[in-house]
């Protein structure tokens, strides 16, 4: 690995963990799930099957996307989980992993210490194949797969840190 | 117990697990809110013994109506359950008037220890 690769790999581990504890904490607590991570990769470009994915922006000091994508199974598990239902509509599920997104990206922008506080979106639910949601910054997407007693599913995130930071 | 909570929350995952959370604490009645303009009219509208506000939600954010109904004069205790979890958003909160602060991921046991106070207040002023 060249030094510039290994001071990349080393920018991004920095700014993705605090997405994956945001992750941790929030399966814990709203779920009572204790997911392990996979390696941190390059997000693929391919389609993305029937997968359905709550993305939220931030912005301000820092800006970009996370998304949390998850297989239909997956999706479906952890609504009940959270809502403690064993069987939920598709809007109660479109519902629950917007509010998960948003949970996540909520506990890991408190994590960058900027003074201005890093402002989040609404969340927004993608269903189906063959998208990918584009940055004009051309930041890359970065993805952390888990698997958990719920089903698996990514964490994906494309962030410019706060200046300084 | 005779209370009455308002949830404003635009997640409906949330207001349901709030609800049942406050009917476990023997909160009588429930009402809710799906946005922050929602939240302004229940309050003034109704009278609550207490009122659990999310921060980011549309038409207008939690903050906003909070501030909207202190400057009505609405003195009904405010407790802020969001995922703005940054010491700043909690300053700014209670200088506008919150009288509590519940960051999200939360536990019941969290919630229930916020929330009992104000219940246990406004049951022996009933």
């Amino acid at each position: 690995m060249s030094a510039a690769t290994a001071d990349s790999a080393r920018l991004h581990v920095e700014y993705i963990n605090p997405f994956v504890m945001g992750v941790m904490s929030t399966w814990k607590t709203m779920l009572r799930s204790e997911p392990k991570r996979g390696a941190l990769q390059l997000a693929p470009e391919h389609e993305h099957g029937n997968d359905t994915t709550a993305i939220v922006g931030l912005s301000g000091p820092a800006t970009g996307t996370v998304a949390l994508r998850f297989p239909p199974e997956t999706a479906s598990a952890v609504a009940g989980r959270m809502l403690d239902e064993s069987s939920v509509s598709k809007e109660a599920v479109i519902d629950a992993i917007s509010e998960l997104v948003n949970i996540v990206g909520g506990a890991a922008k408190a994590q960058f210490k900027s003074n201005i506080p890093i402002v989040l979106g609404l969340p927004t639910v993608i269903h189906g194949a063959g998208y990918r949601v584009e940055h004009r910054t051309g930041v890359r997407w970065l993805a952390v797969p888990f698997n958990s007693d719920l089903g698996s599913f990514v964490l994906e995130v494309a962030f410019q840190p706060p200046a300084g930071s | 117990m005779s209370c009455r909570v308002l949830i404003a929350d635009d997640s409906t995952t949330i207001r349901k697990i709030l609800a049942k959370e406050l009917h476990a604490l023997g909160v009588a009645e429930v009402v809710e809110a799906a946005d922050g303009v929602e939240a302004i009219q229940a309050i003034g509208a109704g009278q609550f013994d207490l009122v659990l506000l999310d921060w980011n939600m549309p038409k207008a954010t939690g903050i906003d109506a909070l501030k909207s109904i202190r400057a009505k004069g609405h003195k009904v205790p405010v407790i802020m359950v969001t995922s703005e979890a940054e010491k700043s958003r909690v300053i700014e909160a209670v200088q506008a008037g919150a009288n509590d602060y519940v960051v999200k991921p939360f536990t019941g046991q969290t919630l229930a220890a916020k929330v009992g106070r104000f219940i246990t207040v406004a049951a022996a002023a009933s």
